[in-house]
Parts: structure tokens; sequence; C-alpha cells
């Protein structure tokens, strides 16, 4: 498919989700500004890939399902993002999304680049642990990120994309989301979501990769035994058990990530922050965690996205840290039971 | 020259953890560097303190730069830290470390890993020569921009 055709599918399925009650093929080429002689060979097109149409007594075509894929031409399909998703990469099975990223990075791809796949074999997770990723289930996504900003792009893009993330988890799957520091999303305590941010080469032009891996639609036969007990998945944590559309989940993260891109862009960090703190629950807590060669212990008085931790040191006085130089992070009270 | 000056100035090197400061005013230029493989002072121009000294200009820290910045006079390259992190030179605690002095590397040689937010990002010398200094020990946290080893020029 050329990126025209690609172009014309998304402008097409963008009205349908403007009328979810249908629309007359003349008032679609109107809109649309398509051709209407190609009206009916996109809408074949579409049929082909599982998007399913029906046609009212008025004539109008009416969007009824869709299929559980996530093309490109579909995710910006209604995305209300101006550079994240600017352009999207979709792949069937990838290693890993990461990798593909870094290689679009060097061909000069721009900020905002999507790589989507349904299933990855290779996905990278805390020390290298596989991402357990069961097709069509997962949401497991990599964007190209300018580094911005520049000395502490890490932490600011970790925090704001787990931000974003979180509250695209709660908003749509209607579930209470937690970031436990640094990189993952929680939900009643079982880790749900995680959030890479990585740097591999610095050839020009010189990017992150953010990479988020989010179980969605799993059911619990989904997981191996040793992972039963610390994930699970955001239908399994829902009410009613319903599947989570992981299209509107995408979406959602990138137009919250947008967001908070163009607020730390322009030096505003405090609705960030406020957000973070608001899933994090960091502040107040009492915690210990290494710094360089150092052991550090004491209380968070403060937790802020572009100044790090201010603790309160068991042995008396308060210090900064900052985030990037936190490891093996760990909340003391959780530690104990 | 005034022996005093002199002082001052290696006061406010140590300040601002400058390793080697250049000044140059009226023609006479002189350099100081820390101890580490150079001698402790090196001072090629004619010598002769001038009395006022233009202080703040020298006062930045190490460079933005990210990439391999050309050092002073010497001719060896500086591996800088392109973001801040804990500095781990190999990769992982049992396994050799990927460069140590005498280490010939190339663009894409990794030198080192930077773990930040969790995830362990490797860094590549970016530059041909052969490793002259490791200036960071293994586990420490370091800065955006902190030098991380010296290089000389293939």
């Amino acid at each position: 498919m050329t990126a025209n055709d690609s172009e014309s599918l998304t402008r097409f399925l963008s009205e349908f989700r403007i009328y979810p009650q249908g629309l007359d093929p003349e008032s679609l080429a109107q809109r649309t500004g398509l051709d209407p002689a190609d009206l009916l060979p996109l809408r074949r097109r579409l049929e082909e890939d599982g998007f399913g149409f029906a046609e009212d007594y008025e004539g109008r075509w009416v969007l009824e399902t869709h299929p559980n894929r996530l093309y490109g031409y579909w995710v910006q399909a209604g995305l209300r993002c101006d550079r994240l998703g600017c352009q999207v990469y979709y792949k069937d099975e990838v290693a890993s999304t990461q990798d593909i990223a870094f290689e679009l990075m060097v061909e000069g791809r721009p900020h905002g680049t999507l790589v989507v796949a349904e299933h990855q074999t290779g996905g990278r997770g805390r020390q290298d642990r596989a991402w357990h990723s069961t097709p069509h289930e997962c949401l497991l996504f990599s964007l190209l990120l300018d580094l911005e900003p520049p000395e502490t792009f890490a932490s600011v893009l970790t925090i704001a994309t787990a931000t974003a993330l979180a509250r695209s988890i709660q908003d749509i799957a209607g579930v209470p989301a937690r970031i436990k520091f640094p990189n993952d999303i929680l939900v009643r305590g079982k880790k749900v979501a995680g959030v890479l941010l990585e740097v591999r080469d610095y050839g020009v032009p010189r990017r992150a990769v953010a990479g988020i891996g989010v179980n969605v639609n799993q059911l619990v036969d989904a997981f191996p035994d040793d992972l039963k007990e610390i994930a699970t998945s955001l239908r399994m944590e829902r009410r009613d058990q319903e599947p989570v559309r992981r299209s509107r989940l995408l979406r959602y993260t990138l137009r919250e990530l947008e967001k908070w891109l163009e607020r730390i862009a322009a030096g505003e960090f405090s609705d960030l922050e406020n957000a973070w703190n608001r899933f994090s629950g960091m502040e107040g807590r009492e915690v210990s965690f290494r710094c360089g060669n150092e052991d550090v212990e004491g209380r968070i008085n403060v937790a802020s996205v572009k100044d790090g931790l201010l603790v309160r040191m068991t042995g008396g006085g308060e210090r900064q840290f900052r985030l990037e130089h936190i490891t093996q992070f760990l909340y003391r009270d959780e530690e104990s039971t | 020259m005034d022996v005093r000056e002199l002082k001052k100035i290696v006061e406010i090197m140590n300040q601002n953890d400058l390793a080697e400061l250049e000044i140059e005013e009226e023609g006479r230029r002189i350099r100081l560097k820390k101890a580490g493989v150079e001698p402790v002072m090196a001072a090629p121009a004619p010598m002769a303190m001038p009395a006022a000294m233009a202080v703040p200009a020298v006062a930045p820290v190490p460079g933005a730069a990210a990439e391999a910045a050309p050092a002073a006079d010497d001719g060896l390259q500086t591996i800088s830290a392109p973001m801040v992190g804990t500095f781990y030179r190999s990769p992982s605690p049992d396994a050799d470390a990927y460069v140590q002095g005498g280490s010939k590397v190339g663009a894409e040689s990794v030198v080192c890993i930077l773990e930040a937010m969790k995830v362990m990002n490797e860094i590549k010398a970016e530059c041909n020569g052969e490793i002259v200094k490791v200036c960071v020990e293994n586990g420490e946290a370091v800065e955006y921009g902190q030098p991380l080893f010296l290089v000389k020029p293939a």
C-alpha cells in the first residue's frame, strides 16, 4: 500500500469516528475531498482488512465493526496529535519494536515516529527479561522522541510517558493505575504496563526511543505460572471483564504524552509533577535506594520531575538526588512485607 | 609571578571541579592542569600573572558536548556522558570491562553502560583511537557532559 492510499484510508475512517451513526457517500466524498469513484474501492479495501460496513435505510454507510488490529491508517484516524504518530510503522510480529525504532532513527525519521507491533518475540523489559506478549492482546509500541530537555531527558521523558500511560489506562479501561517508580504501571499491586526510555546510538539525529508495553486483553491463562501473581491485564482488572480497545488506548496515550511534551518544551513542569505525584504517591514514603556506590535510606519529602527526590535522610539532614541516579529503589514498608 | 594568585586560581579550579584551566591575557598565557597522567602544572607560555583576572569567564563546568570533543593542547579527545546515569564498565558485574587503558576503540565500539531509569544504555566511543584514561569509577553516578574516558586519536 502506498503512503497515499494510507492517507486516504485515514481520511475515510476519520469521518466514521466523528459520525458513528453513519454517512452517505456524497457527504463522505465532500468531507474527505476524496473522489466519489474511489469510495467503494476504499471501502472494499477496508473490508478486506476486517472493517465491517452496513448501509441503513437512507443509504448511509455505517462502520459497524473494526478489526482488532493496529494498522497505521487506523491508528491515525481521529488521532488528535500534531507530531506523535505522524508516521506509523505497523508490524505483525517483530523481535522488538525498539530495534525497528532505532533503525528508523538512523534513517532520519522525525520526532513522533511510531512503531506498533501485534506481537513481540524478543521484547525487552527490566534486566532484559522478555515482555510476555500474546498476539493482538498487548499494546506494544515505540516512539522516537527528541532529547528534551537535553540534560535530563531520561527522567523527564520516562515520567511524562508513564504519566500519560497511567492516565490513559485509568480513563480508557476504567481501572485504577499507579506508577511504581521509575517505570512500571500497576493495577491493584500487579504489573500491567512498563515504559523503557532508551538511547543506543548517538549518530545524528540524536533521539531517544520510548518503548511501551501494556497487557490489555489477556485472560489469566495467557500468563505463565510465575507471572500470575505479579502481572495482570487491563481486561482482567475490569469489573465486566470486557476487552479494551487497543486503538483507543494508544491514541489517548499519544494525545496525553504530546500534551506533556508541549509543556516540557515550554519549561512548564508543575502540572506534570502534580499528575505524576498523584499516580506515584511517592511523597512522604520511606524508601531505600542506591545512588552511585552509596546506599541511601530516608523519607521522600519532595518528588520533583526536574530536580529529583528531596530526601530526609534517616541519619539526619536533607539531600537531593537526581532521578537518573537512583537504582534499586524500594519502599521500606513494602520491602518488609 | 605571585604565588598567592596562583593559589587562588587553584582554589577556584577545585571549587568548580575544573581539571584544567587556561588563561590568556595581554599575550601571556598560563595553563594549569590537575594531577593525572599529565604534569601538575604546565606553563608553555612566558610566565607572569596578570594582576586582574577575568575569573568568571572560565567558571562553566564541563561542556554540554555529548560527542567526543577535542581537549585542550594535549591532543586527547574526551568521551563525555551523553546523559545522566550510573556508570558501568562492563555489561554485567562478573563480565570483563568493555575497555581499559590501552584498548583500541572505533566509532562503533561500546565503551560503557549508563543506567538511567532502569534502562541499561550502551555508550559508544564515536571516535577512533586508544583509551588512555578511564575517568570514572565503576558504579559511580555521573552527570551530563562529565568526562568518562580520554582517548588518544588514531
